[in-house]
């Protein structure tokens, strides 16, 4: 049994006019020390499939189906008094853009202390020792550590977070974005740093983006969203060098330095859909350029194509004849 | 999204979207509904008052008389007929709100466009004038204007409007702030646009919502402060007003006889107005502020 | 930028806030066509006030060109000479300011304290329970109360509490003719006085109050922040008070700031309803009775009093905030 398996998710919104279906029948599973990277445009899902894992959605949203087994217990049922055991200390998230995600005035090592007090039974100083200790572990002075967010840069700011990520020794950490906000070189720095010590402390690591080529120094598989559905599920190897659902090989084709330089970089065409109102059918069809009738009546099954390679996709056995 | 939203002019499917968040609005129903009801007895209020209220003609009561058949809410120390002027009053409490309002927002949304959209200097005057203006105790300032400038309807609009644009100014700036980076002004400059044009004619229209929203909540500050301001004695004495009117029954010693019909009733109707505006201005605020929206 | 600058850049603020304000207590008073100050005391019998007349073309230099009198003035309020009252012939101005100070700060202080604290208490229970009965009714009756005149509001405490059921007295400060045995006794009935006017100001304010305390919480609660905090497995109340609340203050520091103006304008109408002998109803008789040096010494004293409060609540917001600081 893995130590996340993740079956049938189903996360919604609920707004004027329905329910925004955000998440929409979501697979994947994760083993103790694997990374999987979740990618896929703005509005995917991605970052709510995250929030459901530990159960922070906001007020209208909601899980309406599927599991959520964590060591074999489902985080989807728990009560809110025992999710809140499994926060930080056996799953912690990273936030994307450092600078809100940290409370602005309070110092940073304290927000760092107040988790580990919350969850274990050690007096403040050891907690501070343990802060120090952590920020010296992320490349951080722990000098640092009674400074306010403001008073730090955006890199220093997510390192602080990482550090606080780890505060609890947790098993997996999800991290949302976690180098978006960045520039270039900083963000190469904090990458290299999740990857040490993810490898270091043998961490289960989410990593959510939608830049693939950050998944592709990172992870050990990944799984490509669209519209709040999985579209295709492999490990990084396949993903990249034969991919078969028609939209993971655009969003390749949308990446500069994963195929060599010398082609051509092709956007994928049109917009992700409304996901009050999906089209029917593929919900990728409208923006397919191999799109047939089924596609526009029929919505198609995730299917094992290849040992552990999964996509949804109609004419997945043409795909394979068509080269990437 | 229906065919015929995609036909509709931009600004058209704005305002029906507004309507339609608007309509979701039970604080804002109630507000526009009262506001309706008010203006229909302002209008018709010569129609409808059972008495005449101006001249010598109006003294139809014996001073102090309690409520009867003939005068529902009794007669005042005159012996005018209080509920005949309650409807009169209508009308000098919402030309007072909504002109002052008006001028009130008229000055913020040009000092707001302005200050916004040049920044520097001009940017900095500005904003510092509107802070010393922002902490100048209002309706102190209001009744010395009052007293110099002596009493009438127009002074008093004046007085109120003087002081009632700095919220609105720095709001209005706020948002031209950021509009001002879109890429429809660089176009516009690019085309050699002035900068007038580009100010009045492609920003403004894109503050006016707000600008709006914010002349509601000004209408219940002004109908409020007239109402002080006439209460003190600082009103249009030929005219009848709510505030007058218990200025009146509070000199008159109307308290000190139990006179109640002569001081409860103006005072509901003040707070009914103002409410229409307030619930009003909530909703349109819940509509246009993007951290609600987010929210929903 | 540091603390110091912080600081001396809101006091220069505040400098130049009460300069406009003195020139706005000159011009409005000396400089309007017609110039009512002149007026006023040329319309004086001579013979009864005459003295009285060359004292003040004297002490406000009335037969000197008017940039010069405008400098004399300024001069004058420096040394804290507001001249004499029209009224009260002979009267210092500054005498009956000291003597209505102290009731205004008393009454005020005390209704902005209570309306602060309860204001807060409904709006953390109604952001707390946002879209419940306790919240939805916060919301109406939040906005109701703020749209109620607050003078109105004292002549139906007057007629029901004080004419029909008796239970307060009807005006006044200390019941007259009064014998006091002892301080006690007579704060006692100050405080018997002062309870009515109190609860017609906090009732009012304290509606807008919770508005704004539940709104800065819900804004607060989308912050990235909140979610950190609940992330981190935190039980509802420490996210609340510690992560949430704390931020919320900030713009409710600002808010009060605001609100000293507002706070100033129901003194006025507040102590004028229930002849509360403060700087409020001194600015109503003034203004009643023409009587100009004291209308510009009161007017003049309030504005003080609301922009030292507005430095005062930036002092603390640069307290609590630790971004202002750099």
């Amino acid at each position: 049994m893995a130590m996340l398996e993740v079956e049938d998710l189903k996360i919604y919104y609920e707004v004027i006019g329905g329910d925004v279906k955000a998440v929409d029948g979501v697979y994947f599973d994760l083993e103790k020390g694997e990374a999987l990277g979740l990618a896929g445009e703005s509005g995917c899902g991605k970052t709510t499939a995250a929030l459901g894992i530990l159960r922070l959605l906001p007020s209208n949203g909601r899980i309406a189906g599927g599991k959520i087994l964590f060591e074999g217990k489902d985080l989807a049922k728990m009560s809110e008094e025992s999710i809140r055991k499994y926060r930080w200390k056996r799953i912690s998230i990273i936030f994307q853009g450092a600078m809100n995600a940290l409370n602005p005035v309070i110092r940073v090592g304290n927000q760092i202390v107040e988790a580990i007090l919350a969850h274990e039974n050690v007096t403040e100083q050891e907690a501070w020792r343990r802060t120090e200790e952590l920020f010296e572990m992320v490349g951080l002075d722990p000098e640092r550590a009674k400074d306010y967010p403001h008073e730090l840069s955006g890199g220093m700011r997510q390192r602080v977070m990482i550090a606080m990520a780890l505060a609890c020794n947790p098993d997996l950490v999800i991290a949302d974005e976690p180098t978006t906000a960045l520039d270039v070189t900083i963000q190469a720095q904090v990458l290299e740093l999740m990857k040490k010590l993810q490898k270091e402390l043998n961490l289960s690591l989410i990593l959510i983006t939608h830049d693939l080529a950050v998944i592709a120094e990172t992870c050990n598989k990944v799984a490509i969203m669209y519209a709040g559905k999985i579209a295709e599920y492999a490990d990084t190897y396949t993903i990249f060098k034969k991919p078969l659902h028609p939209y993971t090989r655009g969003l390749i084709k949308a990446v500069p330095s994963i195929k060599g330089t010398k082609e051509k970089l092709v956007a994928i065409p049109g917009s992700p859909p409304d996901l009050l109102y999906p089209p029917p059918g593929c919900r990728f069809h409208p923006r397919c350029k191999y799109a047939k009738d089924i596609c526009k009546e029929k919505e198609p099954e995730l299917t094992e194509v290849a040992p552990g390679h999964y996509a949804s996709c109609h004419f997945v056995d043409e795909m394979k004849n068509i080269p990437f | 999204m229906s065919d015929d939203d995609v036909e509709m002019a931009p600004w058209k499917r704005k305002v029906k979207g507004f309507w339609e968040a608007f309509k979701r609005s039970k604080l804002g129903m109630t507000g526009l509904i009262l506001l309706l009801i008010f203006l229909i007895i302002a209008i018709a209020a010569p129609i409808i008052a059972p008495y005449p209220v101006y001249g010598p003609e109006s003294r139809v009561g014996i001073p102090f008389e309690p409520p009867s058949n003939e005068h529902w809410l009794g007669c005042d120390e005159l012996g005018k007929d209080i509920f005949s002027q309650l409807l009169w009053g209508t009308r000098v409490s919402l030309f007072v709100g909504f002109l002052a309002a008006l001028m009130a927002t008229f000055i913020g949304l040009i000092i707001g466009i302005v200050s916004g959209y040049f920044g520097g200097v001009i940017d900095d005057l500005l904003m510092r004038i509107t802070d010393i203006i922002l902490v100048i105790p209002g309706l102190p300032f209001m009744i010395i204007l009052a007293a110099v400038l002596g009493p009438s309807i127009i002074n008093i609009v004046f007085v109120i409007g003087i002081l009632g644009w700095t919220g609105t100014a720095r709001l209005i700036r706020s948002q031209v702030l950021s509009l001002k980076e879109r890429p429809f002004v660089e176009a516009a400059r690019a085309a050699g646009a002035s900068d007038a044009h580009i100010m009045f004619k492609h920003i403004m229209p894109n503050v006016m919502p707000l600008a709006f929203a914010q002349m509601i909540l000004g209408v219940s500050g002004a109908v409020l402060s007239e109402a002080g301001l006439s209460f003190l004695g600082l009103g249009d004495p030929t005219h009848i007003s709510w505030g007058m009117m218990l200025h009146y029954a509070y000199e008159f010693g109307a308290l000190h006889i139990g006179a109640w019909w002569y001081v409860i009733p103006p005072g509901i109707l003040i707070t009914a107005v103002v409410v229409a505006f307030t619930f009003m201005g909530y909703a349109f605020d819940e509509i246009l502020n993007p951290k609600y929206r987010r929210r929903r | 930028m540091g603390m110091r600058e912080y600081l001396i850049k809101r006091i220069i603020q505040g400098i130049v806030t009460i300069f406009v304000v003195i020139s706005i207590n000159f011009f409005l008073f000396r400089a309007m066509p017609g110039n009512p100050f002149m007026r006023f005391i040329e319309s004086q019998p001579r013979g009864k006030v005459k003295e009285m007349v060359d004292i003040y073309i004297k002490l406000f230099g009335l037969d000197k060109p008017l940039w010069e009198q405008y400098l004399i003035y300024i001069k004058n309020l420096l040394m804290g000479k507001f001249g004499y009252s029209f009224r009260q012939v002979g009267v210092p101005v500054s005498k009956i300011i000291m003597e209505r100070l102290p009731n205004t700060l008393i009454l005020m202080g005390t209704a902005t304290t209570l309306t602060i604290i309860i204001g807060i208490a409904f709006g953390v229970i109604a952001a707390g329970r946002r879209g419940e009965l306790a919240d939805i009714s916060t919301v109406v009756v939040g906005l109701t109360l703020y749209s109620i005149p607050i003078f109105w509001l004292g002549l139906v405490f007057i007629l029901v509490f004080g004419f029909w059921l008796g239970w307060f007295p009807l005006w006044g400060m200390i019941t007259p003719g009064k014998y006091f045995s002892n301080p006690f006794e007579y704060a006692v009935d100050y405080l018997w006085h002062m309870t009515m006017p109190c609860t017609v100001l906090v009732l009012v304010s304290a509606g807008g109050w919770a508005l704004i305390t539940r709104n800065a919480l819900l804004d607060v609660f989308t912050e990235d922040y909140i979610l950190t905090a609940k992330a981190k497995g935190l039980d509802e109340r420490t996210v609340f008070y510690k992560h949430a609340l704390r931020n919320a203050m900030l713009p409710l520091v600002t808010m009060i700031a605001l609100s000293f103006g507002f706070i100033a304008s129901g003194a006025v109408l507040t102590e004028t309803v229930f002849s509360w002998y403060g700087i409020g109803r001194l600015l109503y008789e003034g203004t009643m009775q023409h009587d100009y040096p004291v209308v510009q010494a009161a007017f003049f004293m309030i504005a003080i009093c609301v922009i030292a409060a507005n430095i005062i609540a930036d002092i603390l917001y640069a307290y609590l905030d630790p971004r202002v600081k750099y």
